[in-house]
């Protein structure tokens, strides 16, 4: 068996799963392991033992002398190993336990009447049809139940007698131990024609194959030795668990031969049954964990194959890819929306193979020649498949050589699309295709506008790219994954992408109602934003600008955060015929999970045409900023004395009234008083929201277009913070009594129980500053516990859900079965259509 | 295939652009809006639900007035809901009276205190035990007892029927089983007689009457038992609920139960300000009932029933169904996800479910392959 790289696979139809018969796993061996030795006193792998050459190479240089491989080829090789006498597969104990009560102790028929078996047939394979296989297994089920609980054997007449099983595998018939052989000995007696009815297959899983008589020796490719520094071989820790197997078993057969006592004998075959037990599953119940010298849990199958590192959701679902690249993120306004900006070291190093044709080979062939430098090619795939790495000697041949068929691996180039991936990838929108513009500077360059379906911010955050090597991937990339088809999220339609702080200032500037600019700023802005029109004006109003960037026939009304806020006629948007007419433009209508407009730009003319209009949207915004200027300061904070007044008022009167309820004591006060702070925290809010100076203040500019901050961040900074809560209740803990001990003990006041009067801009006193922290560090406990508890249902709900799809009638599938007969009941895609509405 | 505007669509339609109005308008819009054939839908609601719940509160939070029941809410609901827990940790009902009875609030108040499950142990101020005579003897609160309407014949009677002899005093009674020998026995026997329901509904454990904006009354109620409650007379069956998904499954059958899993499900994520398409949690409540019964989203409900095999060991306990599924010589079918992953093929779902038949890098197409392997 010759394995060549080239050669082509077929596609898996369906994996089979049976048990290994004795037979089989003699078949399937190229080498009877006959020794515990691995190496001689050369170092060269003993004959018949663990590392023999026939179980496969793990060295570098040396031939597998069954395959005639070399270590990159040779796929390993199973041994088999004689046993002295048979022992138990533990994982089968409990099926081996079901079929010895099952099953007749004398004639090994199962204990059910022949004519209900007659019928047995005929009903499972109706449940089967009705059912699925499933509704057969729960039957098989009830039979076995069934059979367990009878008493005179059917068949034969003799009375039975139960097995009862001793964890983790001693079987007691009769008040004796039943050994490993003795099982054997009675599964064989189970009919072909009764495995049916115990769930089982003739060909595929005779119940005699749970107990080994052969062990199948697993080839060293899985187990290979790791040579550490010194020059010293350390074997893996499934090599040193089937050692001790094959030492176990020689003593055995060597004390069986010489007749040695039977005492001896039974010890180390238990012990035999011991290794073989940990070393398919290393940890179950009542079986002392096999350990290493140093007392490290050994490693063996069962450990491989299972959790999170295990081999399924480790290493098969979860794989590593190549052609990618990660660095730390930073923003850049200036890039298209859909672009990514890559530094030139990655697009040098992370290739994509480009298929020469004759429309391409000159340009390939330039590539070729400047290998050193950017844009390149570093690698030539010949239709054979060989590979050739282009160097300083070898360019002049290649260039000569390459013709159309060969394939060019070349550097990444402007436009090339790639996939650009931040973890946790929690939904689709985590991975979307970018085209890449390479860029100096060693960061990934990401517009601010598309953070938000990624959750990336850049605080140090990383990213990764993939490049897609093949044309199929290319293409999906490209349209279904890319950035611009995927503004507006399929959870609840609206769009993740779009604008935010800066931009929503800036808009909300440019479309007030008394923006004017003359003809030159206008040049300068409409240059920056990348719009090309013929200007006519000697002045501009801001919303004529913003309208060159709508389409023509765009006719569009909506609120605006501002509207919403002060109920100014003048602040309501209206679009007609592709003009503002008025309106502020602000996070209602452009925010990131808010915009109106995004949304019904998606889905009324499509993702080009909203990524362009975000693109240039936020370049005038910028500019706008620029030119207009735009700065907080803390006399935004400032409240009129009037205000401050009347916080104080609402404190002092809520304080009476608590200590007025403290006086008349009733069971109920504290969550009287709990309630009681929560509308002072509402009257204080509605006050300062009265009391802010509207006038010339730009952190209420920036609460009301939406554009960063509410009145939940104005009123603790500028009003009073309020009761601190601690688990929905006011704090209490801490000493006896009281809180710190600043305060009078059983004091339930509202000071003494964590409520701070001050505000952020005055500044707390220790005391609050104190509580207002504890409050603090409850949020991020909670942040804490709750990550892992999501993450977990996030996982078994796509595991549950992985395979519904929707077929061609728009009906839910998973499989044969029908989950919902329509989507949705209605059939509408969310993202495509009005947030799940349908609006015309 | 064509796909005709669902009703209520073209209802809306109608009402705003009037009788005649171009209908192929609407339906030009409703086929552009369409979902993709093909289309993971599955782990699109599951997303949809994973990442917004990243972002819901773990803890209870309850809103801070006198008169409210703690539900539990955010994430730990959710997670409950989808678990399909037998028993939910806060069950809760709301009770509508007919509408004769509900605009009385005398009536309604009546009503909620002969629901409310009384207990013997409610009424008893103390106890004594003794081990030497076999008996318990209970001390009953007089004052107690006459607000709920008892007397000590009434609890007597309800220990009739035990085999035990009872002995009446003034405010106590006395109680002697000869058979509990033990301090355990005893104990047992106490606790038994003190779990009594005396008066009310299993279950109820308070309630609370709430009042609606045209001076209507309703009950809330701590504790969960539709089947008792929808037999009384007062009660009016259609509005009447539960949040026990299990039992309203067990009283009112499947569909019932699946739309309040949507309706719970949806509500809580509400509550907390969260939008997710109602869309994504229909499909979730399908696929938790589509087979006729409520089962749960984890191995031992609609995950561990999956058809295919290594999706199952995928998941959790990988090595339980590897030998289930060898000794029972099954068969995976690579028609799934999860396998054709976990083999690096093309799994069957979006763009794969579709196939285009081309010379692909000079190997041989899919397309013959796939004959070739049918010939064999």
């Amino acid at each position: 068996m010759r394995l060549d790289s080239n050669f082509v696979f077929n596609k898996i139809f369906g994996i089979e799963f049976g048990v290994l018969s004795p037979r089989m796993i003699e078949k399937m061996s190229s080498v009877a392991i006959t020794s515990s030795e691995l190496y001689d006193i050369d170092g060269f792998p003993v004959d018949g033992g663990l590392a023999d050459m026939r179980l496969g190479i793990t060295d570098p240089g040396l031939i597998c002398r069954t395959c005639g491989n070399t270590i990159k080829d040779c796929p390993g090789h199973f041994g088999h190993l004689e046993l002295a006498r048979p022992v138990f597969n533990i994982k089968m104990i409990p099926k081996i336990y079901d079929l010895l009560n099952a099953t007749c102790d004398s004639c090994g028929r199962i204990l059910i009447p022949d004519s209900i078996l007659k019928k047995a047939t005929t009903t499972m394979d109706n449940i089967e049809t009705r059912e699925g296989p499933l509704g057969k297994k729960r039957y098989i089920r009830k039979l076995i139940k069934h059979a367990k609980s009878i008493n005179t054997c059917p068949f034969c007449h003799s009375k039975q007698h139960k097995v009862k099983l001793e964890k983790p595998y001693a079987f007691i018939y009769n008040g004796q131990k039943l050994n490993a052989s003795d099982v054997r000995e009675r599964l064989e007696r189970i009919s072909d024609a009764d495995l049916q009815f115990l769930g089982l297959n003739q060909d595929y899983s005779r119940p005699e194959w749970m107990v080994f008589t052969v062990l199948p020796i697993p080839p060293v490719t899985i187990r290979p030795p790791i040579t550490l520094e010194s020059g010293q071989k350390s074997e893996d820790d499934l090599t040193h668990k089937l050692t001790d197997i094959v030492r176990t078993n020689q003593r055995l057969a060597e004390n069986i031969k010489s007749g040695a006592p039977e005492v001896i004998i039974e010890e180390l075959w238990d012990l035999l049954q011991y290794h073989v037990t940990t070393f398919i599953s290393n940890g179950t119940a009542q079986v002392p964990i096999a350990r290493h010298k140093s007392g490290k849990k050994l490693k063996t199958l069962e450990d491989r194959i299972k959790g999170k590192e295990g081999r399924f959701r480790g290493s098969t679902l979860g794989k590593r890819a190549n052609y990618s690249a990660r660095s730390t993120i930073s923003p850049d306004p200036m890039i298209r929306l859909d672009e990514v900006g890559v530094p030139l070291q990655i697009a040098r190093e992370v290739t994509y193979p480009e298929r020469a044709t004759e429309i391409n080979i000159e340009r390939l062939k330039s590539l070729i020649k400047n290998f050193d430098g950017y844009p390149n090619a570093s690698y030539v795939i010949t239709p054979d498949g060989i590979r050739k790495k282009i160097t300083e000697s070898t360019v002049q041949n290649i260039l000569e050589e390459v013709k159309p068929g060969y394939v060019v691996e070349r550097s990444m180039l402007n436009g090339d699309i790639i996939l650009f991936n931040r973890q946790p990838s929690l939904h689709r929108l985590s991975m979307m295709g970018h085209s890449v513009r390479v860029l100096e500077g060693k960061t990934l360059r990401i517009n601010p506008a598309s953070t938000l379906p990624y959750n990336a911010d850049f605080d140090g955050d990383e990213m990764n790219i993939n490049v897609l090597q093949t044309e199929e991937a290319l293409a999906e990339a490209a349209l279904i994954m890319n950035i611009k088809n995927n503004i507006v999220s399929p959870r609840h339609g609206l769009p993740l992408i779009g604008a935010a702080q800066d931009y929503i200032s800036g808009s909300a500037i440019l479309t007030r109602k008394d923006t004017k600019l003359d003809k030159s700023t206008v040049e300068d802005f409409l240059t920056f934003a990348g719009i090309d029109t013929k200007l006519n004006k000697s002045t501009y109003t801001g919303r004529e600008i913003f309208s060159m960037l709508l389409p023509k026939d765009l006719n569009f009304e909506g609120e605006s955060s501002v509207y919403k806020y002060s109920k100014d006629e003048d602040a309501y948007v209206v679009i007609k015929n592709g003009k503002l007419e008025k309106g502020i433009i602000d996070s209602a209508t452009i925010g990131k999970e808010n915009g109106s407009l995004l949304q019904y730009l998606f889905v009324q003319y499509g993702g080009e045409t909203t990524a362009k209009f975000i693109d240039q949207l936020s370049r005038l915004a910028l500019i706008t900023l620029t030119k207009f200027g735009m700065s907080a300061n803390i006399a935004n904070f400032d409240l009129p004395e009037r205000t401050m007044g009347e916080i104080h008022k609402i404190f002092e009167e809520g304080n009476e009234e608590v200590n007025s309820m403290l006086k008349n004591y009733d069971k109920d006060v504290e969550q009287k008083i709990l309630a009681l702070t929560n509308k002072i925290r509402g009257r204080v809010r509605n006050a300062t929201r009265e009391g802010i100076n509207e006038n010339r203040n730009e952190i209420n500019d920036m609460m009301t277009t939406g554009a960063k901050g509410s009145i939940m961040n104005f009123f603790p900074t500028a009003g009073m913070i309020g009761q601190q809560l601690l688990r929905d209740v006011r704090m209490s803990n801490g000493y006896e009594g009281r809180l710190t001990s600043h305060f009078k003990r059983n004091d339930m006041g509202l000071i003494p129980r964590g409520f701070v009067v001050s505000n952020y801009r005055d500044g707390l006193n220790p005391i609050e500053f104190f509580l207002h922290a504890g409050s603090s560090r409850e949020g991020l406990m909670d942040n804490v516990i709750r990550t892992p508890v999501s993450g977990y249902m996030s996982r078994r709900l796509s595991s549950a859900l992985q395979d519904l799809k929707i077929a061609e009638d728009l009906s839910v599938r998973e499989g044969n079965k029908i989950v919902q007969f329509m989507y949705g009941e209605d059939g509408l895609d969310v993202s495509l259509s009005d947030k799940g509405d349908l609006n015309i | 295939m064509k796909f005709e505007v669902p009703k209520k669509y073209v209802e809306k339609f109608m009402e705003k652009y009037g009788k005649d109005a171009d209908i192929d308008k609407l339906q030009a819009a409703y086929e552009r809006s369409l979902i993709t054939h093909g289309e993971d839908v599955g782990v699109i609601a599951a997303q949809s639900l994973g990442e917004a719940s990243t972002q819901l509160t773990l803890r209870t939070k309850h809103a801070a007035g006198i008169a409210t029941l703690n539900t539990t809410s955010g994430l730990p609901r959710i997670v409950e809901i989808f678990d399909a827990k037998k028993e939910i940790s806060t069950p809760t009902m709301n009770i509508y009276l007919k509408e004769e009875y509900e605009k009385s609030k005398q009536k309604v108040a009546e009503f909620a205190n002969r629901i409310m499950e009384i207990k013997i142990n409610d009424v008893v101020s103390s106890y004594n035990m003794d081990l030497k005579r076999r008996e318990v003897t209970l001390l009953f609160d007089r004052e107690v007892m006459k607000s709920y309407g008892f007397t000590l014949r009434d609890v007597e009677k309800l220990l009739s029927n035990m085999k035990l002899e009872v002995e009446a005093s003034e405010n106590s009674l006395v109680i002697r089983d000869k058979t509990a020998d033990s301090v355990k026995k005893l104990i047992r026997l106490r606790n038994k007689i003190v779990g009594l329901t005396m008066s009310g509904i299993k279950g109820i454990n308070r309630v609370i009457i709430n009042e609606t904006d045209d001076k209507r009354y309703w009950i809330m109620t701590a504790g969960s038992n539709l089947k008792d409650i929808l037999k009384i007379d007062e009660v009016d069956q259609t509005r009447t609920t539960t949040n026990d998904i299990i039992e309203t499954y067990e009283v009112l059958g499947i569909e019932i139960a699946r739309n309040l899993i949507i309706k719970e499900v949806s509500e809580t994520l509400e509550n907390v300000g969260l939008a997710v398409d109602i869309r994504h949690i229909m499909l979730i409540a399908d696929a938790m009932c589509f087979s006729g019964e409520v089962k749960g989203i984890n191995r031992y409900g609609i995950t561990g029933e999956s058809s295919s095999i290594l999706a199952r060991a995928s998941f959790e306990v990988p090595l339980k169904h590897l030998i289930n599924a060898s000794l029972e010589h099954d068969v995976d079918e690579f028609k799934y996800v999860a396998n054709n992953v976990i083999s690096n093929q093309v799994a069957p779902v979006g763009t794969g479910s579709v196939k285009l038949i081309s010379l692909d890098y000079g190997r041989k197409s899919e397309g013959k392959t796939d004959r070739k392997n049918k010939e064999e």
